[in-house]
């Protein structure tokens, strides 16, 4: 730690900035922040229409993310997630339409972890790069998804629409979801040996199996954790929409990526906060909101889009060369210290 | 160096792929009557065509250890924008060439986002996908207008000599191109040496960059003359036309057998790959089976074409598993054991550890 300090003080990196040279996930959040205060300014006014709004539009993709971020920890990449949204979600919806209503919920998180583990068991055992892997199981879930329910349909229980679409007092449920599912994304990441493994593996696979590390069921668990949040976001797109919908998840497999490379999570394993990537969904949801009540047209949005996420690559960056190589793997060390 | 082209591939894993399209072929026949006519056969060359196109410059990237996400909407921004300037009224030869080099200005910027700021291949080319795709909505304002050229539509859709599909003979031409540019050319080299190991590149003194910068470009190059044919295929350009395209452009590449870390493949099996997906598309077609049986078997094909690629033939997968050990006989008859200088280059490829510990 005191070399770490040595080294800054050295820089004269001046000390506000010191947590942004440490945090990647801080510039997701002063990203959030951006883009909120330019909202409120234009808008004028804050209520509860707004952020239902966008909490609801955020809520899916940071699951989505969420998950994403695991597997990239670990050098990994899951291009399934949109399939195994789309999955989760046909299938919740055509098990509630028979009248199960919580049965397919259970079901639908079960098809998610299901799918994950397919992809964990093929990544480790065949020896299949995550990449191509994950791309052909993507094929595979969609045409799964699209024998469950070929078209547009099916139904969802009023009580998943009301947890996830409804307001306590002025509070959307769904702000309530995200805020959820940050502390347990924290806690799985830093408190929890699973969360240490798959960091240890994303830094060095050797280095994680010579300390004795079973690298191969953490990077099952990995892809089974992926699978989950990706199929607790189709639930929650079931919620949102009350039916099932066969083309969702889509737009969610590179929003998602976008949302974990916004987020501070490097590509290269090793490196990355669950809530870097939730405030990078939150941030890349703002984006739209933003253009609207910005009189601009929501076609720029793509372009902003764009924008964000290589520029939020050159920040981090730049914040790894100012956080100098070793801080760059420093939040682990340090969580694991504290703990 | 009058050696020969030296493409980095066992002649058995270019065979390999283009065995499998015959056998393909073999079971359409068999599946359905009809199905070796010259008219199937070129309809199938044609869809073939478009997709194998679009992918050589995923190839090249895949082989410099890189990626191409921009693909779909380079197509995309590249058809809108011919029809569109057809509907302006400007001349189709100046469209064509216009439009042409916007793709590979797209691949050029990609080039120097990745090889220039070090950005991440996957992110840049990820946003930029985002960026054209917003550029294509303004330009079109969510409704493409104008039509496809004559002279695109022929080449597209049309015959030569009444048999063979004029978009054929391109692709032929391009195989034939590519071929020689990546076995006989410094640059053809270069993209192999820096996909097998950067750093060495760097320090052996080659272009590194450079071959990363025209690579990416080429790459975009490649996207856009795909964007032209597709509108001359359709004969109008409509939003989304691109996004197909992103899985198969990379899919084919990987089922021709070229690893996606870099160093290794060819573009002939992508050609190959190409031919593979089309036939057993074709096929499943031909017996009725529906879109979802389509997505789940090629998905599948994937699944196998990389398991036997990566693992069973080229030996990059040699601390496999118990499918591997069990396919070891096949491996020893079809790989060369390592010589002592790849062992070396390649230290993994003896002593890295299993996973199988605890």
């Amino acid at each position: 730690m005191s070399a770490h300090r040595d080294s800054w003080q050295k820089r004269r990196l001046p000390r506000w900035a010191v947590p942004f040279a440490w945090q990647r996930a801080y510039t997701a959040a002063a990203l959030v922040v951006a883009l909120f205060m330019v909202y409120l300014i234009k808008n004028g006014s804050f209520g509860t229409i707004e952020a239902l709004g966008i909490t609801n539009a955020a809520l899916p993709l940071a699951l989505a993310a969420a998950g994403e971020t695991f597997v990239i920890l670990t050098n990994g990449i899951d291009l399934s997630i949109g399939s195994v949204i789309t999955l989760s979600n046909v299938s919740c919806a055509v098990m509630a339409a028979h009248g199960h209503g919580s049965l397919a919920v259970v079901a639908a998180l079960a098809i998610g972890a299901g799918a994950g583990l397919a992809n964990g068991l093929i990544v480790s055992y065949l020896r299949i790069a995550p990449l191509i892997a994950t791309l052909a199981t993507s094929s595979i879930y969609v045409g799964i998804a699209l024998i469950v329910l070929p078209t547009p349909g099916g139904s969802v229980p009023v009580w998943l629409s009301s947890w996830t679409s409804s307001e306590i007092g002025a509070f959307p449920v769904a702000a309530i979801w995200l805020a959820v599912a940050l502390v347990v994304g924290w806690l799985l990441l830093r408190r929890t040996p699973f969360g240490v493994n798959l960091q240890a593996l994303g830094g060095s696979e050797s280095a994680a199996w010579s300390a004795g590390i079973n690298v191969t069921r953490t990077r099952i668990g990995v892809y089974v954790a992926s699978g989950l949040c990706s199929g607790l976001a189709g639930v929650v797109l079931a919620g949102l929409t009350q039916s099932g919908d066969p083309t969702i998840g889509a737009v969610y497999l590179l929003d998602g990526i976008a949302a974990v490379v916004v987020g501070g999570t490097s590509l290269a394993g090793g490196v990355g906060t669950i809530a870097g990537s939730i405030l990078g969904a939150i941030a890349l949801s703002l984006v739209s909101s933003v253009l609207l009540v910005s009189g601009l047209s929501t076609n720029y949005q793509y372009i902003v889009t764009g924008l964000i996420v290589i520029g939020a690559l050159l920040v981090h960056s730049l914040q790894g060369k100012l956080g100098l190589r070793s801080a760059r793997r420093e939040p682990v060390a340090a969580e694991g210290a504290a703990g | 160096m009058a050696r020969g082209p030296r493409t980095y591939t066992r002649p058995v894993e270019v065979a390999v792929p283009y065995v499998l399209v015959v056998v393909a072929l073999i079971a359409g026949a068999i599946a359905a009557p009809g199905f070796l006519s010259s008219n199937h056969l070129s309809s199938m060359g044609q869809t073939a065509a478009y997709v194998g196109i679009i992918a050589i410059g995923q190839t090249l990237v895949l082989l410099l250890g890189g990626i191409d996400l921009s693909v779909p909407y380079t197509i995309n921004l590249a058809a809108v924008l011919l029809a569109g300037f057809e509907a302006d009224g400007m001349s189709s030869t100046r469209n064509v060439v216009t439009v042409l080099a916007i793709g590979l200005g797209i691949g050029l910027v990609n080039g120097l986002g990745v090889a220039l700021l070090d950005i991440n291949p996957l992110v840049m080319t990820l946003g930029m996908n985002s960026i054209l795709q917003g550029v294509s909505l303004i330009y079109t304002h969510g409704s493409p207008v104008g039509q496809a050229p004559m002279g695109v539509t022929t080449v597209s859709t049309g015959w030569w000599n009444g048999h063979i599909p004029w978009v054929d003979v391109l692709w032929i031409a391009l195989t034939v191109a590519i071929t020689l540019v990546l076995g006989f050319t410094t640059f053809g080299r270069a993209i192999y040496a820096v996909g097998s190991n950067r750093r060495a590149s760097e320090l052996g003194g080659m272009p590194v960059r450079r071959t990363m910068i025209v690579a990416y470009a080429l790459s975009g190059l490649a996207a856009a003359l795909g964007g032209l044919l597709l509108v001359g295929y359709s004969g109008q350009a409509y939003l989304g036309m691109g996004d197909e395209f992103l899985l198969p452009a990379i899919a084919v590449v990987v089922i021709g057998g070229t690893s996606i870390f870099g160093g290794k493949g060819s573009y002939l099996q992508t050609v190959a790959g190409a031919l593979l997906i089309t036939v057993i598309e074709s096929i499943l077609v031909t017996v009725n089976v529906d879109e979802a049986g389509q997505d789940i078997m090629y998905g599948a094909i994937i699944l196998a074409m990389a398991y036997v690629g990566q693992v069973a033939i080229s030996g990059t997968g040699l601390r496999a598993g118990a499918l591997g050990a069990r396919l070891g006989p096949l491996r020893g008859w079809l790989q060369p054991v390592p010589s002592r200088e790849e062992v070396a280059a390649a230290p993994d490829l003896a002593e890295r550890p299993g996973d199988s510990s605890s």
